[in-house]
Order: C-alpha cells, then structure tokens, then sequence
C-alpha cells in the first residue's frame, strides 16, 4: 500500500492525489480500479455528467413508451447530432449518451471524411460499445517485424496473454475455445451457441476451406452470474444500458470496485484543458468545469490519459509549452499521426430455404465470428495483413413486409411470423499506420468550452481498399458454399471513424525517435504521463480492440504501482 | 457535483443490484407517453382515408387491427414532428392517389368504396410495388414501372402504395396491442435457446 501523503500547503490547501485519471471509458474505468486497489489516492475526471443506472438507462422502455417508437429525433439529430447520428447505437433511447455535434466540433478535408462518434458521460463509450472482445497474437504484434510495416510493438503476446487473463477474468467474456493461433483462446464463460443456420454455415464452409472457423462471438455479456452481476436475460438492445449488469461497462463492473475501495475521488463535468508539466515532469491538469466553466487545476503526481485515443491526443496537442512546442510528450512528432480504423461493413448476404419449423428463442445481443484466415499461414498476392467476420442467421420479422407482396388478413398473420432465414457476414479489417492520416489542431475551431478543436484528415489507402474487395468476395463464395440463395455482395464499406475503433494516433514503440509511448503506456517525453486509451496501439489487428485495450490498462497500472512503491515516479 | 454526490449515486447504483431481478427490469418501464389528442397535420378526410387504408393493410382478426392500435393518430405525430416536408407530402400525396384509383374505377373516394373496391385497387397497387421490387434487386432497375395513367415510380419506396405500407407496419407493429397482441412479443426472454422447434413449448 501506498501512504497517503499530508496535502502540501502551497499558497492555499491544494491536494496532490497520487494519481489523476482523464475519462471514464472502457480504460478510464480500469485505471481507477486498479490503482485505487492498489491504495493509490486518486482523482478520477470525466468530461460528462454523471450516468445513474436507475434514472439514466433506458434499455427497458418498449418502442410504444417512446414518442417516435425507436425510429429517433430525427429532427434533433440533423441539428444537434448530425455525426453521431450515423451510429446505429445513438438511437431514440440511447442518443443521450452520444455527444452534441454543436458543442463538440470537429474539422475535416472537404474530400476525407471521417465519422468522430463520442460519448461524455460517466462510462464513456463503454455504455453503448458493441462488447465484442478478441485476444491479439503474435500475428499482430509480431506482424510489423515481419512484413515491414510501421514500427515494432514493444510486446509480444507472452507479455500480454496474462493480463488478457486477468482482465477477462473480471470482465466475464462469453465465448468457445478454438485453439486458434491467430485468435488466443481465453477465460471464458460458457459461450452463447449459434444457431441452426450459423452451424450449417460454419461447417458447411470449414468443409470447403479447413482454415476458416466459425466460432460464437466472443463478448463481454455474462452468461451465468459472475462476480455479483446477474446473467444477461437476453432484451435485446445493451446500447442503452443495462440494469442487471450483465454486460461490461465501467458503470456496471470497474467504478463500483474503484468506489468501494474509498480510495477513487470521481468528479464528472470536468473537462481537461491541458496537462500542466513543470521541471520535466506532469504536474497535474487544468479542467474547465462543464457547467459552471469555472477553470480549475488539480495536482498528481501521475497523469494518465484515458479520454479515448482522440481526446487524449488532442489533450496532449493542446498542452503544447515552451518545452514542447508541438504538443506534449512529441518530440517524436508521432502525436496525432498513424491515426488508424477498422474497415467495415463489405460482406455478403443471402436467403436459406429449410429450417421453416426451426427458430431461436431470445434476443442474443452476439452473434458469429469468422477468425482471419489471410496472410495467417499463406501468404496472399494483393495485400498484407487480413480481416475477420461478424455476422448472425436470423429469421426477419415484421419489417421485412415492405419487401414481401400482400395486405390484409393472411399478410397480417405472416408478419407475425418469423420470415424465411437470412445470414448476414461483415467485413472487420485491418488498416495500417500511415504518418499522414493525421489529427492536428484546427487552429480556426474551438468547443464550448473554448478549447481548440481538432481536424482529422484520414483515408483508406490500397491495402485496405484491395483486402475490403478481397472480404467481400470470400463472404459471397462462403454464404455461397453455405447455400445461401440471393445472395448480395455489400462492396461499399463505411468511411473512417464509424467503425469507432479510432487508434494509434499516441502510439507505442521500442524507439523514442518513432512513438509516444514504451511498452508500459508511459510517455518517453514525460515519465510520469501515461496514454492507456487506443491512442498507443502500434498496428490495429482486425480484432475489436477494447479487450486489449483493458489488457495493457491493467499492464500499465501494475507498472505505475510498482514505479510509486519505488519512488521512481 | 461534489464528492460525496459522486458517492451518493453510485452507492445508490450499487444497492441496485441487491434488488429482486422481478423489480430490476421494471425499471424505466412505466408509461411515459401521454394518449394521442387531435390530429395535427391531416384534415378529417386524410386521417379516416389513412385509417382505412391501414386498416384494409392489417385489419383488425383475432388481434386488435389497426385502427385499434390508433395507426392513423402515429403518422400524424410523425407528419408533424418527425417527417421531413418531402416525405409528409408524398404520403398525403398517397392519400389522394388512393382517391384519384378509387374515383377512376368506382366513381367514389377511397372510404366510400367498400371493402372488395379497397382490396382491388390494393392489389393493383401491391402488385406494381412486387415488380419495382424485383426490378430492385441485385441489378438497378433499368425500366420504369408506369401505373395504368402513365406515372412512373422509379423505385419500390417512392410508389405511394409502398409508403402506406411502410407507415401501416411500424405504426401498428411498434404499438402496445401490436407488440403485446400480435406479436406476443417478450420483453425479457430470460434465456438464449439457439435453436428450437416453432411451437413446440420453450
């Protein structure tokens, strides 16, 4: 344990915490568990309100309760949530966990679009994320060493693979051992099985092509209780919160830890203008009050950044002094560049005949996953890296009536009925780290706050463009292999930003002169100043990246811990 | 907010999860909507011929239809606060078309027609919609389909029988007797069973 030291008098009574922790996200809510299980003292700030399960989710109102049904302001959200709009979670119940477009601007090149989807809230994005949670493997963080693109991780997965376990093991991550090198097995609960169809396809396709495997969705939704959460009951819509706890959140599983400890000061409305450095070292952060505006410091003798990769980074850009011109911790220059994505959304659809009297009971918030398989063991012609597939077997309900002929008494009674099967397959790809898919600050733009936005330039380049042609294809010839009829290929992915796995932009390496951060989240510059948000992933994998998100959090806070012990913070 | 504020709501957060599981998903369920009043955007003659057309679409049979789930008072609603200009004046633009059918092939307004008149000019409609529809699919469509007075749809949505039936179908598929009637819809399954046979108890 870590003595908490007297408040230093200095001018007026002002407190130094041990530890300032920005945002309350996936890796904000980690951090404050861990370091104040740890005994360290610690102010954790988030830029949004506080969220109050009991008042605040909605996941439980039925679409008649809402006054357009589901289907959205849209109204509001053309003048107030234009962007965040384009995400299907920042619908009529949950676009209150979505931020203000108006008071949250942002700049891009006319010709680069990029889809900067945010949430303030205590919680963060860990509300509404999509809760899918795959391991990385040597075949990531060993991928830069051996095709030659971008720089090396600093880890390999021996590094990883036990704060994968440990992260996991407290998260609760439903899923099915596969012995897969290119996907780590895990700690899972008992997995959510597939359905008739989705087991006909998956084998249907391991028979064509033994290399691809069919697996169920590995996601942070309990199965059975699990360290005082309740199993999932299966509603349907987690984007709106979850009452029972059932699936991971910082609201529903790290901050009660951090708040039970007494140990976490958690303070919303708090928006971090700049982190305050002196004599090498961070001091502490300057913070605006949401509300009230009033400008506020705090002190800590650890700074760490976990206000999502973009909101860390444009922090650290709007830190800038006469130490750091361009930007805190930049020597490198590295800062804001390398900003990286999943490419999403090609794949195939197509019908299947039989199964009529076979259906599923529940509304599983999950679905299938299709492990990659290019550039696994083989080595293909047209691009590097590779690509992994989500997707379900379903059976339509009543809105499919406006694709199907017919009205009246026997049209009534179809609709509610489940309609013929359908599968459905999406392409996650890989994108690789280029220094011109840059954030910058805008120096014509600030927020509501005042605070100079950002612009981001980003674009997809061959690789990635050549391998979404690629995954649209092999999702055709599966469905095909499957026997899927009318089938349709989806060639036209999203543009940047909306997959919301934005990374790499305060990356880490083994080099100082090329990254942000070492292998412990640290920033080479500042050695008290941490980055534990996607802003320090070196590649981006194909993988949905919060675990491994969680996994370096908890790596980077033992490393802290243990620095403090030593003084050598 | 303080400190001890920051406590205060998470601690009450935390006592949720001591609650029966029974009183937790009653949570945020109560009625929150008030009844629907008077028609804001249709005049008397638009909401009884919308009525009738959704009604004729999904009639009242064992399940409450239409009418009973107050489909007609929805699009209102939606007309009003959620459509943009141009979609609430292609469905009103619906409503005169069934109208201008009705006067052409039984000299009367579509409400006056009786219920085999209604069923013929929606079949006609409904099969103009199935051709744009399988013009629609993996191919763009590369003919225009023209109703019998030389209008042309380019696609299945922009056909006015396509809108009434989209609005018919979310405004009585989302309702109370819609979802609790005829879909027997369950807020809380309880339990994921991947695959089970239709009927047979779960």
């Amino acid at each position: 344990m870590i003595s908490r030291r007297p408040e230093r008098q200095s001018g007026g009574a002002r407190k130094i915490y041990d530890a300032i922790v920005i945002g309350t996200g996936i890796t904000g809510g980690w951090a404050a568990k861990e370091l104040t299980e740890a005994g360290l003292d610690t102010l954790v700030l988030e830029a949004g309100p506080m969220i109050v399960p009991e008042r605040d989710y909605v996941e439980h109102v039925p679409p008649y309760q809402q006054r357009y049904r589901g289907l959205g302001d849209q109204r509001q959200a053309g003048s107030r949530q234009k962007v965040q709009s384009r995400c299907y979670a920042c619908d009529e119940g949950g676009n209150k966990f979505f931020v203000d477009d108006v008071e949250n601007p942002y700049t891009t090149p006319d010709d680069k679009p990029f889809d900067w989807i945010r949430g303030r809230q205590v919680g963060g994005k860990s509300i509404m994320w999509a809760r899918q949670s795959y391991r990385l493997s040597d075949l990531d963080f060993g991928a830069p060493e051996r095709d030659g693109e971008g720089i090396d991780w600093p880890v390999r997965y021996a590094d990883m693979a036990p704060w994968y376990d440990y992260v996991e093991s407290f998260a609760g991550i439903s899923g099915q051992n596969e012995g897969l090198s290119q996907l780590p097995d895990g700690q899972f609960l008992p997995a959510m099985p597939l359905n008739c169809v989705e087991e006909h396809a998956g084998a249907a396709i391991r028979q064509q092509w033994p290399d691809r495997v069919m697996t169920p969705g590995r996601t942070a939704v309990l199965t059975q209780g699990h360290k005082g959460r309740a199993a999932c009951h299966y509603c349907g819509p987690c984007h709106r919160g979850c009452i029972t706890r059932s699936y991971f959140s910082s609201l529903n599983a790290t901050l009660p830890v951090a708040e039970a400890t007494g140990n976490m000061t958690l303070r919303p409305n708090s928006v971090v203008r700049q982190v305050n450095w002196a004599d090498g070292k961070a001091t502490g952060v300057t913070v605006i009050d949401r509300e009230s505006h009033e400008v506020i410091e705090f002190r800590g003798r650890v700074v760490i950044l976990g206000a999502s990769t973009l909101e860390s980074t444009r922090i650290l850009l709007n830190s800038a002094n006469s130490e750091f011109t361009n930007g805190m911790a930049n020597s490198s220059d590295a800062l804001g560049r390398y900003l990286m994505d999943h490419t999403m959304s090609v794949g195939a659809a197509g019908s299947f005949d039989g199964w009529e009297d076979q259906t599923y009971f529940g509304r599983r918030p999950n679905g299938a996953y299709i492990a990659r398989f290019r550039n696994v063991t083989d080595t293909h012609p047209d691009f590097i890296r590779g690509y992994g597939y989500q997707g379900s077997a379903y059976r339509p309900d009543w809105n499919r009536g406006n694709s199907e002929p017919g009205f009246g008494v026997d049209f009534k009674d179809d609709m509610t009925r489940p309609g013929a099967w359908r599968m459905s397959i999406g392409a996650w790809g890989e994108c690789l780290p280029y220094a011109d898919n840059r954030a910058t600050i805008d120096p014509d733009v600030v927020d509501a706050w005042g605070i100079p936005a950002l612009r981001i330039a980003m674009n997809w380049s061959d690789n990635e463009l050549i391998m979404q042609k690629d995954a649209a294809e092999q999702a055709a010839e599966m469905m095909e292999a499957a026997g899927a009829k009318n089938i349709a290929m989806q060639t036209v992915g999203t543009p940047p930003g909306l997959c919301i796995h934005e990374m790499g932009t305060s990356r880490m390496g083994r080099d100082s002169r090329t990254s942000v951060l070492n292998g412990f989240n640290q920033t080479w510059d500042v050695p008290n100043l941490f980055v534990i948000d996607g802003g320090a992933m070196t590649t981006s994998a194909c993988q949905n990246p919060s675990l491994t998100y969680m996994a370096f959090t908890a790596r980077a806070c033992d490393h802290i811990v243990g620095r403090l012990k030593r003084f050598e913070l | 907010m303080n400190r001890r504020d920051a406590i205060r709501n998470l601690a009450a957060t935390s006592a949720l999860s001591a609650l029966p599981f029974d009183t937790l998903i009653e949570v945020g369920r109560e009625a929150r909507l008030a009844p629907f009043t008077t028609f804001q955007t249709m005049n008397a003659h638009q909401s009884s011929t919308l009525r009738e057309a959704a009604e004729t679409i999904l009639p009242r049979t064992d399940t409450p239809g239409a009418t009973d789930a107050q489909v007609a008072e929805f699009v209102d609603l939606m007309m009003s606060e959620w459509m943009d200009p141009d979609e609430r004046d292609a469905l009103l633009a619906a409503l005169e078309e069934l109208d201008r059918r009705a006067a052409a092939d039984h000299g009367a307004t579509f409400i006056d027609c009786d219920g085999p008149q209604r069923a013929a000019l929606m079949t006609t409609m409904d099969a103009e919609v199935a051709r744009l529809l399988s013009a629609d699919g993996a191919e763009p469509a590369d003919e225009y389909v023209e109703d019998p007075d030389g209008r042309a749809y380019p696609t299945a949505p922009e056909h006015p029988f396509y809108q009434l039936k989209r609005w018919a179908l979310v405004g009585y598929f989302t309702s109370e007797p819609g979802m609790t009637e005829a879909l027997k819809w369950n807020p809380f399954p309880g339990r994921w069973e991947p695959c089970m046979t239709i009927g047979e108890p779960s």
